[in-house]
């Protein structure tokens, strides 16, 4: 299968994009330009395309989305393949759908897919291909993609994120376990009803009723292994989300931690507004019950201390002068001091004057008295009860100050959070949680079904013995018996040949490993695929090799390379940054692999490879050792107005004021 | 000190029959649950307002009165209106009758009122409240320098 041709309408960075690859020229395209030239967005398109995964940050060009006006933006990715042994020679296959910009994401829908396919001598494709996801599902497995369809960066990580589960369906897959698995079941049914015979041959009620409870124990055991293989499926499938939730936090970052914090600091938040409107709440009722008193001006106060002094001043303070008191001895007619004031006297009507005289400066004098000490304590009882307001505005600003900060922080979090799908990836942190739970109960209930099995297969056992014991010897019976030896036999060959199919594609992918490994790292050792397919690298001694950062790239490389020899997986090996974190040692030694993996065959049965390269990757010196395979060399050039970058085929002329291409002479 | 026949003080002429407008404001003064701003406190409050804007009416008040009841004048409160008089009067002769310290006192309050609805005007009832209680916070404040 090659891939012929790629379109993009509105496609990211790639708009009116066609590229066409000439299969018949050869096998090895590239497709090189700067960082953010559309190199990952071709893969992009292609994930899309066949599965329909779109890209975290929408798949339409945002210059052509920002210009459309009145109605939705047709979005769209075509990729034509050549086939082989297949029911058309080419199909077209084609992903399109409708984006609009709301609220600052790109929404999507009438999504569509579509395969056409065309025959020899056919110009145009016309000819739609049924059930299209299953076609593609047939032809691109989606548990097999990241064989084919990588980023060179993430190979360090290949065989961590690469689960067992997944190299073990690949393996029973190719080994087609299914059709032993028919045989068996088969085989079972028909020596159930051989052994029914025999019993009813017997003449003894007990080997009846013994034989129907063994096929009783039986189904118990077989019903076991369905329910211990369901168990297995359900864990196998849980931890495939569970992988597929931490290659999703891997690719678009984990946001579990930022989404936490923000609903924190929301709440915080909602704490802090509902105490700073207590207070505030509390302390204005206290500032118009206590407050007012001592919000007026001071001034009041010096104006009353002034009339004090005046009144001292002038012997008017403090009041020493009692209306009363005089009155009392003008009726006594006698003065404190022993002389007489007779009535009628002189001295009486000069002390009745005085008396007359005085009477208001004492009212005046005594009110003054009561004012003097009020504005003597005044000040101090001012500021004692500002103190008490001054702390609680302190600890409202502090409040007010932690919130501000909070909300700061909660805006630099929504920004960091913008562009994701907020409620997948919190629906995503929320699996997270739940996912080990049900994996453990998963395993229980897979634990429980094993012991069951295990009680069924004993009574099963002791209960063919007590049969055996009970079936007289006749010759009827011992035909019975040797069909069910021989069937018996037959099916414990047909799992021998299951376990032999799946060693055998074991082996073979061991084999292909390690010829291509040895080619790249020297030493006495081998490759090993566990029965819970765990690919080891392993010494003489049984030992695990220790392989360098660089080595264990190159293993996940001939790995990927050698399943498909195994498979017959024939599509094109798409890798974005292909050389990844590879020292120059092992950039030649990839090079030399791809070269192998082309030269080996003929151009029309080689294996395609597209590399997406930037000019530190794909330098004078790797296109001089690819020159023999004559690839096909294209780069990607922006166009800043549109937004959009275009193909060329060449080198890019930028290259060359880049430090990786100055001094090359070649166009 | 001459004793005032006034059993209470007085809001101004336009409220003398109709004091919805002071209740809505003595309900507007209120923040959170609890009950209305009490008159006392709301004749207080205009009263100094008043006084420190060197706002006062040039009218006498109703003589009954429909505001705060004289008896349930607190010691405190007396000596605070005593206060403002004689800085009013710049004199302690003021101190001779109750009538004129009540008398000025009522004058101040009813400029003090208008000022307020005028605040009231333009804000919630919450935003009202809260900018009356920072301004007697600030006037507490400057009086601390």
């Amino acid at each position: 299968m090659k891939l012929t041709r790629a379109e993009f309408m509105h496609f990211k960075i790639l708009d009116a994009v066609n590229i066409q690859f000439d299969v018949a020229q050869t096998n090895i395209f590239f497709v090189n330009g700067f960082n953010g030239r559309g190199k990952t967005s071709f893969q992009d398109a292609l994930y899309w395309c066949l599965y329909g995964r779109a890209p975290e940050d929408g798949v339409a060009n945002r210059h052509a989305l920002a210009k459309k006006t009145g109605g939705p933006l047709e979005v769209s990715a075509i990729f034509e393949f050549k086939l082989e042994d297949d029911d058309f020679e080419s199909v077209e296959i084609r992903r399109t759908t409708e984006v609009t910009m709301e609220k600052g994401f790109q929404r999507t829908k009438n999504a569509r897919l579509s395969i056409l396919g065309r025959n020899p001598g056919e110009s145009s494709f016309t000819q739609p291909v049924a059930n299209e996801e299953q076609w593609i599902h047939r032809r691109f497995p989606d548990g097999l993609q990241q064989f084919f369809l990588f980023d060179g960066e993430s190979l360090e990580k290949f065989f961590v994120n690469t689960t067992k589960e997944r190299i073990g369906t690949a393996v029973r897959e190719i080994a087609g376990v299914e059709a032993f698995e028919g045989i068996e079941t088969k085989l079972g049914l028909v020596i159930n009803e051989w052994r029914k015979q025999l019993a009813k041959g017997s003449q003894s009620g007990t080997a009846v009723s013994s034989e129907v409870k063994r096929q009783k124990y039986q189904r118990a055991a077989e019903d076991s292994r369905a329910s211990i293989a369901a168990a297995d499926r359900v864990i196998a499938d849980l931890e495939k989300e569970l992988a597929e939730i931490d290659l999703y936090f891997e690719r678009f970052g984990n946001n579990a931690g930022l989404l936490q914090e923000e609903t924190e600091i929301r709440r915080r938040i909602s704490s802090l507004k509902a105490e700073i409107q207590g207070q505030k709440f509390e302390q204005h009722n206290r500032l118009l019950s206590e407050g007012i008193e001592f919000a007026v001006q001071r001034k009041i106060i010096e104006d009353v201390v002034r009339e004090k002094e005046d009144a001292i001043r002038n012997d008017e303070y403090p009041p020493q002068f009692s209306e009363n008191l005089m009155k009392k001895i003008l009726e006594l007619g006698r003065c404190v001091c022993g002389e007489q004031v007779p009535s009628g006297s002189e001295k009486h009507r000069v002390l009745e004057k005085l008396i007359h005289e005085h009477r208001d400066v004492d009212a005046i004098g005594q009110d003054l008295q009561k004012l003097s000490a009020y504005a003597e304590y005044w000040p101090s009882l001012s500021a004692s009860t500002f103190h008490g307001f001054s702390e609680q505005s302190k600890t409202i600003a502090e409040k007010v100050g932690e919130m501000k900060e909070l909300e700061g922080k909660l805006e630099d979090l929504q920004a960091r959070l913008m562009g994701g799908d907020r409620e997948e990836q919190q629906a995503k942190v929320e699996r997270k949680k739940k996912l080990p739970y049900e994996i453990s109960s998963a395993e229980t209930e897979r634990n429980k079904a094993v012991e069951q099995r295990e009680w069924a297969l004993v009574e099963v056992k002791s209960l063919e013995k007590s049969i055996e014991k009970l079936t007289k010897s006749s010759s009827a019976n011992a035909k019975v018996s040797g069909f069910i030896a021989r069937a018996e036999a037959l099916n414990q060959a047909a799992r021998l040949a299951h376990r032999a199919a799946v060693d055998s594609v074991r082996t073979n992918l061991e084999e292909a490993v390690d010829e291509e490994f040895k080619v790249i790292k020297t030493g006495a050792f081998k490759t090993q695929i566990t029965d819970d397919f765990e690919v080891r690298t392993v010494a003489s001694d049984g030992g695990n090799v220790k392989l360098s950062s660089g080595e264990n790239m190159m293993k996940a490389y001939v790995f990927a390379l050698a399943l498909r020899k195994v498979i017959g997986f024939k599509f094109p090996l798409v890798i974005d940054t292909p050389f990844g974190r590879l020292d120059s040692e092992n950039r030649k030694r990839l090079v030399d692999m791809i070269t192998r993996l082309n030269s080996t065959k003929g151009t029309e049965h080689g294996n395609q490879v597209i590399f997406l390269m930037h000019d530190l990757e794909y330098t004078p010196q790797i296109k001089e050792t690819f020159s023999p395979n004559k690839p096909v060399e294209m780069y990607l050039a922006y166009q800043k107005e549109e937004e959009v970058s275009q193909v060329h085929e060449g080198i890019d002329p930028a290259w060359q004021q880049a430090d990786s291409w100055k001094g090359w002479k070649g166009k | 000190m001459i004793k005032s026949s006034k059993t209470g003080l007085s809001w101004p002429k336009e409220y003398r029959e109709n004091i919805g407008p002071i209740a809505q404001l003595r309900k507007a003064l209120k923040l959170g649950g609890g009950r209305d701003v009490s008159n006392g406190q709301l004749f207080l409050l205009a009263t100094v307002i008043a006084f420190n804007e060197g706002k006062i009416a040039k009218e006498k008040s109703p003589a009954a009165g429909n505001s705060v009841r004289v008896p349930d004048l607190q010691d405190s409160q007396r000596r605070l209106l005593e206060a403002i008089a004689v800085a009013t009067q710049q004199s302690r002769k003021v101190l001779l009758t109750e009538d004129e310290v009540f008398e000025i006192a009522e004058r101040y309050a009813a400029e003090g009122l208008k000022i307020l609805f005028e605040a009231k005007e333009s804000r919630t009832n919450d935003d009202f409240a809260l900018y009356v209680s920072s301004e007697v916070y600030s006037a507490m404040k400057a009086n601390q320098a």
